[in-house]
């Protein structure tokens, strides 16, 4: 075998893995909105979705130009130059969309590939203009530099206009409609399912047409030709057809248009989208092929990849075949899913992504703009609005599973209509776009709009947006760079470079599954810390009872290995102590929302103890804020190189240490097992700490009298100290209103 | 030869000897608190703890019971089970010398703690407590270390050990004192036999806790082959 071949035979496998990290990203542009709405059972969404993806397979015919001439000029280049920039693609676009998969990132396949191929061919092209000893200038001989500009500003423009729609069509649908849309559903309902339609099969056929073997090129050019008259004439049929079915039966419109739009969107992604993951190894089979038919293969000039060419029908579908296992069965796809799902969520609750400088400031100055604003508008149409657009006049509606939809079927439809329409007009109007960042755009906008990202997650929404739009950028840079950098090693050290650069690959891989996994596993822990809405008041009890009594023993281990740390000076463990902090103080806040939640279900004649029940909540955030400013400080102290603390104060440290832990424990585990409180076993340890505290102190002053312990060293003792004495406080008080909710309670139900 | 990454492939039974660990731990919590109550004026408590010491001891006798049953055949564990059973084994000696030092403190209800003793005695019991608590993390540590193979994990574990290792020489000083003290005081026989008898009990507890030590040591021997071999 030669060696181009058995790179031919690596593009190929390249080929089947890219298909999988691609989708694995890619999905969430039509999954979004139903799974975020909870349209249907997850299975039926993934049925439809996957019907979606074989046809669009089948469209895809004709679409592989990008890979083959859209970014360079192939008669510049000899079949190895190409299959050289081909394996450095499609290397650096497996690591790439693995990457984002793994933190959860939605980004364009379409960009990864137009930038890889864009560093890869730019790379090789400064090779060969270098050796060949021409003047740079030359580039542009070589790139197809207008197409090359035209897709990155297209791209920047789709998302702008995608925001933008997505939040005024979603206003103005909401005026219409408002969040009780039940009613004004069925007086309006066939027109919005008539203009629905009609834009997602205009889009299915403006997206599907172009490679649908089944279409002469004159029904195709009509197509393009007669937007309003497939528009309009689509409107009246639908329109009817819904207002008959609104009338006749008791169908909710909203989901058959849903799933509609799942079906198209998963089409077009299939039928456009798979040029990005088996576009460049199609074009390295033909490179090779073309290159066989000439006198010297490796002296081939690769003219022929401008001609156009039929892609396999049978390569197709095994590819789509993959497309839709991977659908079914990654968890790395549900990840990336879920964080777009959980930015547009119209509720509150834990936020994945935290609070930025830029995002403060972008939210305050969109509050002032409202503000002046809502001064500039006549108050009878302010109230109007207000009136319509009141979230609050419907509450969440659980599903069948009986957990919430995190937005209505409403915004989901809105999403899946702009996104069509937005992606259809850039499409007639010959302009490339990214799905992924339209779709992601339009799910903002349209949250944004529905008043979702409220007082209370603006700035963490704000953050999660700016992220994945940085990602997008990121994609770009790191794409050109990486591609640029592996196609120079591979030109250069030749075969040994691709084996290397695979190992190196699958190694990236591996190792990105173990994080991703162990994200999956820390987050799903946290998940099972939230109450469900569906819960009564006693499990709501119960289940704060042994949550409580769960992160006092975490609060314990941690406090443990800090103290132990401190003494052996370990920086390295006091690292991963302080790695800690943010899953702790988040498990606080999910502690306190879910005793809100337990507020909430009580009834009212327990106010005395929904009394008790808010104190928990400041002895929680005292817990935690102690065990925070304990390890950090312990963790800056050694960071900063300070003295290590004197064998003295070790031993009294260890003194205080097992008396906090032990307290700790011992009101985790009467948390935790409900069984009867000993409290005077804690008010014990509390007390002997206290005891404890009053003699090292005196201590500690005889040392500091007698400069045995520096400034800094008596600062992290007293830490120490004091932050133990505070959480042994906090952690009694703790106990005595649990111990008395749970008499209480007891005594309520007769248990 | 170990090699960390195919440490996920092999079964750790480390999981659930930390599981007895921590039962062992709570044991001794009430075992303290039973003390405790013993040496104060009034004791209404006193059965209530010792039923609960017996159910701690029943439910680690089970987790002990199910590791002895269900090492797995076929996976290759990081420890042979000979080491590990000796191991379980000390570990579970400390609880039953937990019980015995419970039933000791019961046969002495009568008897009552001389109140010149009642502070060393207090005393006494908090430091028995302590390598107890060390050892359920040095099985935690144990088993990070068993997953990684680092050297890092290794020395935090020998590190655990050399403490066990000092509080059992502690605490053999504390037993000197106490049983000298005794003696000493010119209390009745039969109170100098009880407090002996105890003293000398609790302080098998800490030995027997040092004893896990040094099986854990064993279990995180570096293995040599021969050089020729």
């Amino acid at each position: 075998m030669d060696i181009y071949l058995f790179s031919v035979v690596i593009l190929i496998g390249l080929a089947v893995f890219d298909l999988i990290v691609g989708v694995s990203n890619d999905a969430v542009n039509f999954l979004n909105s139903p799974i975020g709405s909870r349209v249907a059972p997850r299975h039926v969404i993934m049925i439809i979705a996957s019907l979606g993806m074989l046809a669009g397979v089948t469209f895809s015919s004709g679409m592989m130009e990008v890979a083959r001439k859209g970014i360079f000029h192939p008669q510049f280049f000899l079949m190895p130059e190409l299959v050289t920039i081909f394996l450095a693609v499609m290397l650096t676009d497996i690591i790439l969309l693995d990457f984002f998969n793994t933190f959860g990132l939605p980004t364009s396949t379409t960009v990864s590939i137009v930038f890889e191929l864009l560093g890869a061919a730019v790379a090789v092209s400064l090779i060969k203009i270098y050796m060949a000893d021409e003047s740079l200038s030359m580039l542009v001989n070589y790139i197809n530099t207008g197409k090359a500009l035209a897709i990155i500003s297209g791209i920047l423009i789709s998302v702008v206009m995608a925001f933008f729609f997505g939040a005024l069509i979603m206003f103005l649908t909401r005026l219409v409609f408002t969040f009780d849309y039940a009613k004004p559903l069925k007086r309006y309902g066939g027109l919005w399912g008539g203009v629905a339609l009609s834009v997602i099969t205009y889009f299915m056929l403006i997206k599907g047409a172009k490679g649908a073997s089944f279409l002469t090129p004159e029904a195709v050019l009509w197509i393009k030709t007669h937007t309003w008259t497939i528009l309009s004439s689509g409107f009246m049929v639908f329109a009817i057809l819904f207002q008959l079915i609104l009338l006749f039966t008791r169908i909710n419109i909203l989901k058959p248009i849903i799933l509609m739009g799942t079906f198209a969107l998963a089409m077009a992604f299939a039928a456009n989208d798979l040029v990005n993951f088996i576009g460049v190894p199609m074009a390295g089979m033909n490179a090779y092929t073309i290159a066989q038919g000439a006198g010297d293969p490796s002296m081939a000039t690769m003219e022929a990849l401008q001609e156009p060419i039929q892609s396999n029908t049978f390569l197709l579908l095994i590819a789509g075949t993959i497309m839709v296992v991977t659908l079914w069965i990654s968890r790395k796809s549900r990840t990336v899913s879920k964080t777009e799902v959980t930015l547009a969520r119209q509720d509150e609750g834990s936020e994945r992504f935290g609070s930025s400088p830029l995002s403060r400031v972008i939210v305050r100055m969109v509050y002032s703009q409202f503000d002046f604003t809502r001064k500039m508008l006549p108050s009878g149409l302010k109230r109007i609005i207000s009136n319509r657009l009141d979230p609050k006049t419907t509450g969440p509606v659980p599903s069948v599973s009986g957990a919430t939809a995190s937005f209505d079927l409403l915004r989901a439809s809105v999403n899946l209509i702009v996104a069509s329409a937005v992606v259809s007009f850039a499409t007639s109007m010959k302009l490339p776009l990214s799905t992924t960042y339209v779709t992601f755009m339009v799910a903002m906008g349209t949250s944004l709009s529905d008043q979702a990202w409220g007082s209370e997650s603006a700035v963490y929404r704000v953050t999660g947006v700016l992220t994945v739009i940085g990602g997008w950028f990121f994609t770009a840079l790191v794409a050109f760079t990486i591609a640029s950098v592996f196609a120079c090693i591979i030109y250069f050290v030749k075969f040994p470079a691709v084996l290397g650069l695979v190992l190196l690959a699958g190694a990236i891989i591996f190792k990105s599954y173990r994080v991703h996994f162990k994200r999956e596993e820390k987050d799903k822990d946290m998940a099972t810390l939230s109450l469900r809405n569906d819960v009564d008041a006693e499990t709501a009890i119960k289940i704060s009872f042994e949550q409580t009594g769960h992160f006092l023993k975490e609060i314990s281990d941690t406090v443990d290995v800090c103290f132990d740390a401190a003494f052996s000076e370990d920086r390295q463990r006091l690292k991963n102590v302080k790695n800690e902090i943010d899953k702790i103080q988040k498990w606080a806040d999910i502690i306190a929302a879910n005793i809100f939640k337990t507020l909430f279900l009580l009834n009212k004649e327990d106010v005395e103890e929904t009394q008790t029940y808010s104190h928990t909540i400041r002895a929680l955030r005292d817990i935690s804020e102690s065990h925070r400013d304990m390890i950090m400080h312990a963790y800056e102290h050694f960071d900063n190189n300070h003295t290590g603390l004197l064998e003295v104060q070790k031993q009294e440290l260890r003194q205080i240490k097992a008396a906090i832990t032990r307290l700790l424990r011992n009101t985790g585990i009467m948390l935790l097992q409900r069984k009867k409180v000993d409290f005077d076993y804690i008010s014990n340890q509390d007390q002997k700490l206290r005891q404890l505290f009053d003699a090292f102190d005196k201590n500690q002053i005889k040392r500091i009298q007698n400069a045995q312990s520096k400034t800094r060293l008596s600062i992290l003792f007293y830490r120490f100290m004091e932050n133990s004495v505070k959480i042994s406080q906090q952690t009694r008080n703790l106990l005595d209103i649990f111990r008395e909710s749970f008499t209480h309670h007891k005594n309520h139900t007769g248990g | 030869m170990r090699i960390p990454f195919f440490s996920f492939l092999m079964t750790s039974p480390f999981d659930e000897l930390l599981e007895h660990a921590e039962k062992v731990r709570e044991c001794s919590w009430v075992f303290q608190q039973a003390v405790e109550c013993h040496v104060a004026d009034k004791c209404d408590a006193f059965e209530d703890y010792r039923k609960e010491v017996d159910k701690l001891e029943s439910e680690a006798d089970a987790i002990k019971r199910r590791i002895r049953g269900h090492i797995p055949m076929g996976t290759k564990m990081p420890v042979s089970d000979f080491q590990l059973f000796l191991y379980l084994k000390e570990q579970d000696k400390v609880l039953d010398s937990v019980e015995d030092a419970l039933n000791w403190v019961s046969y002495g209800i009568g008897l009552g703690m001389p109140e010149a003793l009642k502070k060393d005695f207090l005393l006494l019991i908090d430091s028995v407590i302590e390598p107890i608590e060390e050892l359920s993390r040095m099985v935690a540590e144990a088993k990070k270390y068993f997953d990684s193979y680092s050297d890092k994990q290794r020395n935090i574990v020998k590190k655990i050990i050399h403490n066990l290792r000092q509080r059992e020489h502690e605490i053999d000083h504390m037993e000197d004192r106490l049983k000298f003290k005794a003696f000493s005081m010119g209390f009745d026989p039969i109170s100098v036999f009880h407090i002996v008898r105890l003293v000398e009990t609790i302080g098998s507890i800490a030995d027997h806790a040092e004893n896990a030590g040094d099986m854990m040591r064993a279990m995180i021997a570096r293995r040599r082959k021969p050089f020729f071999s």
